[in-house]
């Protein structure tokens, strides 16, 4: 009686013995949960990098590219027009050069750093309308440190052209 | 002969040193000439005597004002105070190379005498050609295109332009970058060792035990020497923070996250004869991660605090880095074969596979703060535009994986190898969930810490807890062994097995510091106030008072101090003189922060702007929370390093009986299972 139902369960034994599938997916679930894990990692990654980018411009760039970055974080980077720096209740107001374009640019919670006209500065900050908004201000080494070579003093003299600060230090 | 001149001639001496040396070293391995492998060790000796010569000619330049070396010319004056002249030395570009390069010296020649006894070794041969090719690449930089001893060309000028103002404005710039450096360059000694290995395909875990004690002082240098560069931020550029994820810095935590990785997973090595690859790749990225962080900083593609002036080092440095990179993974490609691990992770809540976790999260934080930082040379580099990352980048990335860390130093502590019951977990896991979560409820009661802060405290107390019963079980279990009083028996538990128990406290100060980013991250204050004189304002519950301000002028700077009085309720906390100083010829004030250092809060005051025409000072105050805990964690950190290094004391297995012993694998080097410990011993895995 038993005999015709002997042949059907021997090849099924032998491919479990053989090759064991149950356990070869569960290695290959393991893998896929790691892949779908790294993958997430760095999506998330590189969309926080790039919600994060600022852009570093001079102001010429900036005021140029300013339709297009109406919303956005951005720094710039010139020099304090003379006679232009002025103290307000939040901070100070002032014009930014670079030679070639000027911006007018409020600072509010400015850091404990002072700063000077002539000074070449950092700001960061959004624009507001044609000014710029900005919250936070970096100062660079002086002029002098750093043009060690002719072409960089050559630059730095260009960047101070039309700022009133022609003159060398 | 000028001083320039002797200057070049020991850097020149450095330079042939190192190639006979190396060329002496290659030629004993060759022909196996004992001979020439003993006298190739030699070398090192005048390595370090050549950089100690330089040293000693540069720092007599610059305390000489020999301003026709133009390096003294650049970064001293007449007037710079004594020891920021001595410091003047590492203050730019040239000099740093000359600091790091003697430092190379001194750890070429303590390795040189720590391995005296196997001079004839072939491993210990090969790592002593790699250090002299590292002390070649230094000494050549500084022989052609950095010499710190270049004279000033055309006339010699009376007096020098003196240090970048930053420089001269705190004494911690005597001990932050010379620590840093100790870091970088100690990394060298466990890489020379790394490629021997694989050069002689010598894979016996016999070199990792011999490098350990280098990699630890190097991890402890640098790991003191990030918390100082940061205490300087705090103390000098008067933002009131401590670490704004400058690439500079990222450039050393870099190095720092892969060594610390390499401690830990080195231990399943230790044990298991596992993660071979994983490790010597690990020792190779901390090592070229050095070298990256130094094309960083002085190759002038990044606009940093840190950076110094452009230069044309950075292709030269570009160049070594990739040779590092290659020949690491080209030997890891050829040695590949023999690189298979034996052994496996048996079970899922083992020590090893917590390392692994650990590896995972330590690489994971340097994959995030590494894109964050080079991602802006390459589009700098494809674009030809300038862009920089924002510190939320880094921030929100690196938040989960500094959380999941602290869990992991709460649980894997406590984990034996190979696997481990649930009974065991629960015991020992459910004291220190208590502590944290006891934490987490009074923090969400009575703070206002926010979702990551509250986790952040919950977890670091759960860490502390967990260690605090590490240490209060093993000392029992001592005390009922050999009836020792506590102070005897906690001596006699840590002498036992220091490197466990140090490295315990370095978790410790790693938790202390966790609590001082949660805290002054979380809840600081500030606010930028106008005071008249004899009026105050009150910040976060502290009173600041504006008592006056004076101008003290000296031949180096003019400085305007101003006065406050600080109060918390009705005691006063004293008098506090922030101040602005200028200097001639820079057009940028300096603002020197003063700074009330407290255990719960610290009151820093950073003066915006001088009294106006009415005599009203412009003063930001801000009051930060738990920052000292930050430097006080650092010291525990340094302490417990220092525990890692002290030999064990062997006397410790007389309370462990026969039975106990058999249980515990390699008593020797065992990491994890001290005899005093009986629950530190592994659970025999399951059948």
């Amino acid at each position: 009686m038993s005999a015709p139902t002997a042949p059907p369960i021997t090849p099924v034994a032998a491919d479990d013995a053989t090759a064991t599938p149950p356990r070869k997916r569960k290695i290959k679930w393991r893998y896929v949960i790691a892949l779908v894990a790294c993958v997430g990692a760095i999506v998330w990654m590189i969309t926080s990098l790039s919600a994060n980018i600022d852009y570093l411009e001079t102001v010429s760039q900036a005021v140029h590219d300013r339709p297009s970055q109406e919303n956005r974080e951005l720094r710039i980077g010139g020099v304090v027009v003379l006679h232009t720096l002025k103290e307000t209740p939040q901070g100070a107001s002032f014009r930014l050069g670079d030679g070639k374009a000027i911006v007018f640019v409020d600072v509010t919670n400015i850091p404990s750093k002072l700063f000077a006209e002539c000074a070449p500065v950092v700001v960061e900050g959004k624009w507001s309308g044609t000014n710029f908004a900005a919250d936070n201000l970096l100062v660079k080494h002086g002029a002098t440190y750093g043009a060690s070579n002719k072409d960089d003093a050559k630059s730095v003299k260009d960047a101070l052209a039309g700022t009133g600060c022609e003159k060398p230090t | 002969m000028t001083r320039a001149e002797l200057g070049t001639f020991t850097l020149m001496v450095g330079v042939t040193a190192s190639v006979l040396g190396i060329i002496v070293l290659g030629r004993g391995i060759a022909t196996g000439n004992e001979r020439l492998l003993r006298l190739g060790r030699r070398y090192s000796t005048a390595i370090l005597l050549s950089a100690v010569a330089a040293f000693i000619v540069l720092e007599t330049a610059l305390y000489g004002h020999d301003y026709s070396i133009k390096f003294v010319a650049d970064n001293v004056a007449n007037a710079t105070p004594g020891l920021y002249t001595f410091t003047a030395l590492w203050s730019a570009l040239q000099g740093s190379i000359l600091l790091w390069a003697l430092i190379l010296g001194i750890y070429i020649t303590a390795t040189g005498y720590a391995f005296r006894k196997r001079v004839t070794d072939p491993l210990v041969a090969w790592a002593t050609i790699v250090q002299y090719v590292v002390a070649l690449f230094f000494f050549g930089l500084m022989a052609t295109i950095a010499n710190p001893f270049a004279t000033t060309s055309g006339f010699v000028p009376l007096n020098g332009q003196g240090p970048n103002p930053l420089l001269q404005d705190h004494p911690l710039v005597a001990f932050h970058p010379p620590f840093l450096y100790a870091g970088y360059v100690g990394m060298t000694i466990p890489f020379s060792f790394a490629i021997a290995a694989l050069v002689t395909g010598r894979f016996g875990e016999g070199w990792l035990a011999d490098t350990r004690r280098a990699s630890l002082i190097a991890w402890g240098f640098l790991t003191v020497g990030i918390i100082l560069g940061a205490w300087w931020s705090y103390e000098v550029l008067g933002w009131g923070g401590y670490w704004s994820w400058d690439p500079v810095e990222n450039a050393s935590l870099l190095p720092w996250l892969t060594m610390t990785a390499f401690l830990h997973s080195v231990m399943v090595q230790e044990r298991r004869g596992m993660l071979r690859v994983w490790n010597l790749s690990l020792i190779i990225s901390t090592f070229a991660l050095t070298i990256l962080g130094t094309f960083l900083t002085r190759s002038g593609v990044i606009t940093s605090v840190h950076a110094f002036t452009e230069s044309s080092i950075g292709p030269a440095l570009l160049v070594f880095f990739a040779i590092v990179i290659i020949t690491g993974l080209a030997l890891i490609a050829w040695r590949g074969d023999l690189l298979h691990s034996p052994g496996r992770i048996d079970g899922v809540f083992s020590r090893e596979s917590a390392f692994l976790a650990n590896n995972l999260l330590f690489t994971g934080f340097a994959f995030v703060v590494f894109t964050g930082t080079v991602f802006p040379l390459l589009v700098e580099a494809l674009e030809n535009r300038q862009i920089s990352v924002g510190s939320p980048y880094f921030n929100t990335m690196t938040m989960p994986l500094g959380l999941a860390l602290l869990f992991m130093m709460a649980v894997a502590p406590i984990l034996p190898w190979r696997a481990v019951s649930g009974e065991v977990l629960r015991d020992r896991l459910l004291l220190p969930l208590y502590v944290g979560a006891i934490v987490m409820v009074l923090v969400v009661v009575f703070g206002s810490a926010g979702p990551a802060g509250t986790l952040a405290y919950g977890l670091a107390a759960f860490a502390a807890a967990g260690i605090v019963r590490n240490f209060a079980v093993a000392v029992r279990a001592r005390r009922s062994a050999l009836h020792e009083p506590v102070p005897k028996a906690l001596s006699g538990t840590v002498r036992g097995n220091p490197r466990r128990w140090g490295g315990l406290i370095v978790h410790l100060g790693v938790v202390v510091i966790a609590v001082g980013l949660a805290a002054s991250q979380g809840s600081a204050t500030s606010r930028s106030v106008q005071l008249a004189k004899g009026h105050s304002a009150t910040v976060a519950g502290q009173r600041v008072t504006y008592l006056g301000s004076s101008v003290t002028q000296s031949a180096v700077k003019a400085t305007l101090h101003s006065r406050f009085e600080i109060h918390d309720g009705s005691s006063s906390l004293g008098t506090y003189s922030p101040g602005i100083s200028t200097y001639p010829g820079v057009t940028q004030g300096i603002a020197t922060p003063s700074v009330h250092i407290g255990l719960a809060r610290d009151v820093y005051l950073s003066l915006v702007a001088a009294p106006d025409d009415s005599g009203r000072v412009t003063v930001q105050i801000l009051v930060n929370p738990l920052v000292s805990w930050i430097w006080t964690g650092g010291l525990v950190m340094a302490l417990g390093t220092i525990l890692c290094l002290v030999p064990k004391k062997r006397s410790a297995s007389l309370a462990m009986s026969g039975a106990q012993r058999a249980d515990v694998e390699e008593p020797d080097r065992d990491g994890a299972a001290p005899p005093s410990e009986p629950e530190a011993i592994p659970s025999p895995a399951p059948a």
